[in-house]
């Protein structure tokens, strides 16, 4: 009766502990990112969540829940015209801005690939110099350089014989005009990392192709460009996700917004209904549709270039 | 026994050991004086020096109050801070806002009433003072949300140096717009520079000027609702004379600093600003700095926004409310202004200091743009401010239209027109008096 009753518990003991550690397991690996999950949930979720609300309502900053409007705000959001042409606007700021710190970086990073490394710190150094120029002072440079009477562009231009350009009052020159600013502050950036990624491709490799008789351009289309996949994969998200950002402190010191609205874009335009007009509602619908349109974005590039992206193993 | 005896020594021990730590915190506590911050928009050139002046002279008066100034670039950013601040249970006490802010902060903030600061910690001398139009400045919906305390209006200053240089008499400026456009072709002709240049921003000070001045209005009470009217003929005849000036090549399409730079570096004669960056500009010229008056349209009377700021205060905290109130009144108080007029060019709103040799008389006959300053006050009207809470994102689209029309890219009719439609969606249902 004891040997029963002994083997029982220990049968039962034994199921227990497999129990428990089958929880344990799937478990544990939760416990561990739970760290993480509680501050992407508190730093990222809830936020999204609270400008999901917010845009629900009308108000400022203090009374956020004064008038329900609800899924009205989108209606009317969709259907402005004045948010049509924000859109497009931040759709032209993308175009110059993945012409200027996605394209030429990496294009300038393939020409400079070859030059000694002196040449190379040089260049380094020259690109990268505006990048650690803190953005507000940066940008007020080009305040000077854009000034309509005694500015540098317009004195070259006089110089020249030509009429002087208003820049930044004239609706066709403003958007290139604000976006070149930012693309000065930024492309060092990029470019120092497109550089990196192309220093890292194994010189074994165009080598030993180059010994079985592979010319420059087979060597650049075969080797070179597909290992650079990652890190180009890389640059045009990194672009595309924060263009609009990188061009959000030379419109906040260069333009405002203006003229009219016309160098304004959609992350512009959220900073200016939340915090100059303070209608919150209305800057969170916009915030709302900007992780839409952005998360959707990085999600396709991430599904269609990933396979056509080679990593090396 | 002994164990008893131990832990009594150990307590006695601590308990003096506490309260020689705690008794001179609380005495501290009872001493310590109160902190309030002032928020204000005067940099290092731009009344800065006179807000520290002001709280030194506070501060020795009232040895149990601390002021914390804290200065910034303008009144947007200053806004944008404090409603972050209020949100975040923390808000400053005394604070400078701008007129174009007035309807918002009477709608939408939890501003302290001067109602409430009278009775609960007297002032009716103080208030007694001042005439009743200029108590009447900061008030909304019949509730007098602050103090009037810098008043400014514009002048034009001009380079008596570059005019004498175009053969232009400087001790007889150009007085109306015709004027100006006389001037304007001379000087384009003989030195290749800008004549006079409006700057302008967001808040709609230099568009109202024009407007104003060519016999429009901005709002109207129709029926009880306020209704955006800058688009009857006249505003559009002000506006439109303003991109004349520019089309012409006797003005350009400028911000205040650009304007102001245009000014320093000879690359205009004149610039139209408020007689608040007298002292500033002053100290910058190295030529013969003058000021005249605001150019008449037509037969017209000048009618100019008055510029600057109302105080208001936001403190919870009695103690706090009443040295911001007492703050408050050391500020308007004819030694307060007296230092604020010098400083800055801001015109004192106390009766009589201007002919009161203790104060400001010296000073103001010394000082010929003062005086034109001065000569400006009967032609100041009230700066509007777009009632409701979408009044900002109003004023917002009137400026909007003011860049498309100096830009050239709209007619004056059709960008004002478009405008007015908005902003009447904007403020629809703004109940009005009148």
């Amino acid at each position: 009766m004891t040997a029963q009753t002994s083997l029982g518990q220990r049968v039962r003991h034994l199921l227990g502990q497999q129990v428990l550690a089958g929880i344990g397991s799937r478990l544990m690996p939760y416990l561990y990112l739970a760290p993480a999950l509680f501050f992407i949930g508190l730093f990222v979720l809830w936020p999204v969540a609270r400008a999901f609300y917010n845009s629900l309502y009308d108000g400022n900053l203090l009374f956020p829940y004064r008038e329900y409007v609800g899924p009205q705000r989108y209606v009317d959001l969709l259907t402005n015209p004045r948010f049509h042409q924000i859109l497009i606007q931040s759709a032209y700021y993308l175009a110059l801005m993945l012409a200027g710190v996605f394209a030429l970086p990496i294009l300038l990073a393939l020409l400079t690939l070859n030059v000694t490394p002196r040449e190379v710190g040089f260049f380094q150094s020259v690109f990268f110099l505006p990048t650690v120029i803190a953005a507000n002072i940066a940008v007020s440079v080009w305040i000077w350089f854009y000034n309509p009477t005694g500015g540098l562009f317009n004195t070259v231009i006089k110089a020249l014989g030509i009429e002087p350009v208003v820049w930044l009052r004239n609706k066709d020159t403003v958007i290139p005009a604000v976006a070149l600013v930012a693309i000065w502050k930024q492309f060092g950036f990029h470019y120092l990392l497109a550089l990196a990624g192309l220093k890292s491709i194994s010189t074994d490799l165009t080598e030993a192709a180059a010994v079985d008789g592979a010319n420059n351009r087979t060597i650049m289309r075969r080797i070179i460009l597909p290992l650079f996949g990652p890190t180009a994969l890389f640059l045009l998200v990194i672009t595309l996700i924060q263009g609009l950002e990188f061009t959000f402190v030379p419109i906040e010191v260069l333009t405002r917004g203006g003229p009219a609205g016309a160098s304004s874009n959609l992350v512009y335009s959220i900073y200016q209904e939340g915090f100059r007009t303070f209608r919150v509602g209305l800057a969170s619908a916009q915030s709302v549709v900007l992780i839409a349109l952005f998360g959707g974005l990085a999600y396709v590039q991430y599904r269609m270039l990933e396979r056509n992206v080679q990593y090396e193993r | 026994m002994r164990r008893h005896k131990s832990l009594l020594k150990f307590a006695a021990v601590h308990l003096i050991l506490a309260l020689c730590i705690v008794l001179p915190l609380s005495t501290a506590g009872a001493q310590d004086p109160i902190t309030i911050e002032y928020w204000n928009i005067n940099t290092d050139t731009f009344g800065g020096p006179q807000v520290e002046a002001l709280i030194a002279s506070f501060e020795a008066a009232n040895p149990d109050i601390n002021v914390e100034p804290r200065s910034f670039s303008e009144y947007q950013v200053l806004q944008q801070t404090l409603e972050t601040a209020i949100a975040g249970g923390n808000p400053p006490d005394v604070v400078q806002t701008g007129y174009p802010y007035l309807n918002y902060v009477g709608s939408s903030l939890p501003y302290v009433p001067i109602r409430e600061l009278v009775e609960k910690y007297g002032g009716e001398e103080f208030l007694a003072q001042f005439p009743q139009n200029i108590l009447d400045i900061p008030v909304v919906n019949g509730e007098q949300i602050g103090m009037a305390y810098s008043l400014s209006v514009p002048v034009v200053y001009y380079n008596a140096d570059l005019m004498r240089e175009a053969g232009l008499d400087p001790d007889n400026p150009p007085q109306t717009i015709d004027e100006w456009r006389e001037a304007g072709q001379i000087i384009k002709d003989t030195l290749g520079i800008y004549a006079i240049v409006w700057g302008y921003e967001q808040d709609n000070w230099t568009t109202q000027g024009f407007i104003n001045s060519a016999g429009g209005e901005l709002l109207a009470c129709v029926d009880g609702e306020y209704r955006a009217v800058f688009d009857s003929e006249e505003a559009i005849r002000g506006m439109q004379t303003w991109r004349e000036l520019i089309e012409a090549g006797y003005s350009f399409d400028a911000s205040n600093e650009e304007a102001r730079q245009a000014l320093l570096a000879r690359q205009t004669v004149a610039w139209v600003h408020s007689i608040a960056a007298r002292a500033g500009i002053q100290r910058d010229a190295d030529f013969d700095l003058r000021a005249t008056v605001y150019p008449q349209h037509d037969d017209l009377p000048v009618r100019v926004p008055a510029g600057g700021n109302f105080l208001v205060i936001y403190s919870q905290d009695p103690a706090k409310q009443e040295a911001a109130w007492k703050f408050m009144q050391h500020l308007m108080s004819p030694e307060g202004f007296t230092e604020w007029t010098k400083g800055t060019g801001y015109v004192p709103l106390l009766p009589g200091l201007t002919e009161d040799p203790a104060y400001l008389a010296d000073f103001v006959a010394e000082n010929p743009i003062q005086q034109v300053g001065m000569e400006m006050l009967d032609k100041a009207v009230t700066w509007v401010s777009f009632p409701g809470p979408n009044g900002l994102a109003a004023g917002l689209r009137l400026h909007e239209a003011t860049e498309l029309i100096l830009s050239g890219q709209e007619s004056a009719e059709v960008a004002l027109r478009d405008a007015a439609l908005e902003v009447n969606d904007l403020i629809a249902g703004e109940t009005c008096e009148g």
